[in-house]
């Protein structure tokens, strides 16, 4: 008795049972995947670290012929840049600053698309290309985000594939600042590259030092989604306190927008430590026209998009138990069916003296071929489908060889269960 | 048929129906949590920088499925909005949806004040009362706590901006509309690769609810060909045998249907739309049934007294 003749007139069982697997594990495949990511959304915005009491920081020179004026002094701008240094530095413990701000930067001979382009899918108009005065050439506003280390920390920033900012090589004085491109940047700069844009009216180099990993976010004026894909992230220095003379205007303009920024305040904190940290920092430095705004929309926004991301979770599991349930009990149904059939003719052919071990082995090509097939199949399916994940393939895989072997297995014991205390007419 | 393969073949029944409407559910519900995820605009969502690039005439002739939104407050939280077709429904955990012939309604967060009056609640906006008809958000304390939606489209501003969510994306659009959109993207959904995965799951899902069906169609057949043959042989016509050996098989599957229709309709609260999950959990049966008649007077006409 071979194989084929034990298959005979199940061949679409069989089939259908390869199917309904196939489409099991497909599923499947997708879900690890998708597990996978649901983790490190969490783990870069969601954190229990990230659950913090938020409030805003500006300044208070609402208008411009007072702030161009405040901005002439040395001695001003020095106050600011203290103001800067003594909470970004000596912030109690559970108090962070977290300075970032979002600038038209115009670049030269900008190589990307319109997507680029400051303002480009928000509720302001987009400026077409035009000749900068201070490069003196074409030069496009683009997207992008001035922050600090700790910002970048913050919000689990990071480069992709490990590379990273060099932080301690921030040296705004040398000329060359070097920068992280957002993940929509891919394939319009490589990593090298250097950019000419118009930083503040002062002509500066940016060197493309990485790309941020697709869909890298933060929080931004009130919307925990402000990704950053289109945007340059531009790092400030650690301190600009003494920063040549020679360079006031710039200084004086970066020292403001540095005061743009968020703090983070740790929630087991006394409400009170933010105002004694700017206190403070008001003090040492003598500068005091700041503003701060408490901003509550974050843990709000923390907490809803969080349970979004688990609910996508938690329903996507859920459907995949139904699959998975559902396509089992069908298999089984299958199988069980099928080798109600198959078992009458190894009875047969035991009982007209086929040993057990001819027995045995066809029976085992029957397994193989079953789950050799739903393997080709699976592997068939997630080959055309366009995101591939090896880990996630090779478990489905192991789980593929598990089943197989419970049901080889399974058989095994059927077929013994059939040859038992069953007479035959040795010759 | 023995009582074995009658318990077995209702539990086959059961299964893939009960799978239709589990995963018609599930794309219910996911496409609510994406819209909530996303300021209630889906991930193929255009912002237009004026009303007026859309031909207004060609908009009402054209017929398409989405919405319009235009913020009243620029909070991006005051909205008025213009149902076209029957779009996916919005998160909402109380009440019902918007229709494309409602006016003067309402959708509003769990936090926004509203003014009784007579049992109704109603919001009011430059003197003019609307009807609330339902809460936004999945749950009451989601983000959209703060959100209020209004339809009635003479609100809307011509030069103020839009954004057009509507199937098909800007290509849909009339007049301008492709060549000035902006997308607006999938906000929340960006975290993860859910875009890319749920539309897999709900395909798997569906093909293994087809192929399931009927291969169970083929397997109940299978019980049923003994008593139809023996009925055959007894003189029965060939069309009498199958009649009678389907009526009973369709009569299950109607007691199936409607056990899983009404479980789905309760299970999935305010976003429940009771003709698709009819459908989701009635295909499968249908298909079931089918096969099986067919499978059954292949068998018949085949085979001769």
């Amino acid at each position: 008795m071979n194989a084929r003749s034990l298959l005979r007139g199940t061949y679409g069982r069989l089939v259908a049972k390869i199917l309904v697997l196939a489409f099991l594990m497909t599923s499947l495949y997708n879900v690890v995947t998708f597990s996978q990511s649901t983790r490190d959304a969490v783990s870069q915005s969601f954190d229990d670290s990230a659950k913090v009491d938020m409030y805003g920081l500006t300044d208070r020179m609402t208008d411009p012929t007072m702030f161009e004026r405040y901005r002439e002094s040395v001695t001003n701008i020095e106050k600011v840049t203290r103001f800067y240094d003594a909470l970004e530095q000596d912030a109690p413990d559970g108090v962070q600053l977290l300075s970032a701000f979002d600038q038209a930067m115009p670049v030269a001979d900008f190589a990307g698309g319109k997507t680029f382009a400051y303002g480009y899918g928000t509720q302001e108009s987009v400026q077409g290309p035009y000749e900068d005065p201070i490069l003196g050439t074409q030069v496009v506003d683009v997207k992008s985000m001035q922050l600090s280390k700790a910002t970048f920390d913050f919000y689990n920033l990071a480069g992709q594939d490990g590379v990273d900012l060099d932080w301690g090589a921030v040296d705004y004085d040398s000329g060359t600042i070097p920068v992280l491109l957002g993940a929509g940047y891919d394939g319009v700069y490589a990593v090298g590259d250097r950019l000419t844009v118009d930083y503040y009216f002062k002509p500066t180099q940016m060197r493309v030092a990485g790309f941020l990993p697709p869909h890298a976010s933060m929080f931004y004026q009130g919307d925990i989604n402000f990704f950053l894909d289109d945007h340059l992230v531009v790092p400030y220095p650690e301190s600009i306190t003494g920063a040549p003379e020679s360079d006031r205007a710039f200084y004086g303009i970066l020292a403001f927008a540095m005061l743009n920024a968020d703090i983070a305040v740790d929630q087991d904190q006394p409400d009170s430590a933010v105002f004694t940290a700017l206190q403070s920092a008001a003090t040492t430095s003598g500068f005091d026209q700041y503003a701060l705004l408490s901003v509550p929309s974050y843990l709000t926004q923390f907490a809803s998009v969080r349970a979004l991301v688990h609910d996508n979770f938690a329903l996507v599991m859920t459907v995949e138990l139904l699959i998975a349930a559902a396509s089992l009990v069908m298999s089984a149904i299958l199988t069980s069916s099928a080798s109600r059939r198959r078992e009458r003719r190894i009875r047969i052919a035991w009982e007209l003296g086929q040993s057990r071990s001819d027995l045995g082995r066809a029976v085992l090509t029957i397994v193989a071929l079953e789950y050799v097939g739903l393997a080709v199949v699976f592997l068939a399916i997630t080959h055309m489908l366009p995101n591939h994940d090896s880990a996630a393939r090779t478990l489905c895989l192991v789980l593929i060889a598990l089943l197989g072997a419970a049901s080889l297995q399974r058989r095994r014991t059927q077929l013994r269960h059939t040859v038992r205390h069953r007479p035959r007419n040795e010759p | 048929m023995n009582r074995r393969k009658l318990l077995l073949s209702v539990v086959l029944l059961a299964l893939f129906s009960a799978l239709g409407a589990g995963i018609d559910a599930y794309a219910t519900i996911r496409s609510a949590v994406a819209l909530e995820g996303g300021d209630l605009h889906s991930a193929t969502a255009v912002r237009l920088d004026s009303l007026g690039v859309l031909d207004q005439a060609e908009l009402d002739r054209t017929p398409l499925t989405g919405r319009l939104f235009q913020d009243l407050d620029g909070s991006g939280h005051f909205r008025v909005v213009r149902t076209l077709g029957r779009p996916e429904p919005l998160p909402i955990h109380d009440g019902r949806q918007m229709r494309a012939t409602d006016e003067g309604v309402a959708l509003i967060g769990h936090q926004v004040a509203t003014r009784s009056d007579d049992g109704r609640h109603y919001i009011d906006y430059e003197g003019q009362a609307f009807l609330v008809i339902g809460r936004l958000g999945v749950r009451a304390d989601s983000g959209l706590a703060h959100d209020v939606l209004l339809q009635d489209w003479d609100l809307a501003s011509v030069d103020g901006a839009v954004v057009a969510d509507v199937e098909g994306g800007a290509q849909a659009l009339p007049g301008r509309g492709a060549d000035m959109a902006e997308p607006v993207g999938g906000r929340t959904d960006q975290r993860t690769n859910i875009d890319y995965v749920s539309p897999i799951v709900i395909t798997c899902g569906w093909a293994l609810t087809l192929v399931g069906s009927s291969a169970s169609g083929v397997l109940v057949a299978g019980f049923l060909r003994p008593v139809a043959a023996l009925r055959y042989r007894l003189g029965n016509r060939r069309a009498h045998v199958l009649l009678r050996s389907i009526l009973p098989l369709a009569l299950f599957a109607g007691g199936v249907f409607v056990t899983v229709w009404g479980v789905a309709l309760a299970s999935s609260g305010a976003l429940r739309s009771a003709p698709e999950s009819a459908a989701a959990a009635g295909v499968p049966l249908v298909l079931s049934v089918v096969v099986s008649a067919g499978a059954l007077s292949v068998s018949l006409w085949g085979r001769s007294r």
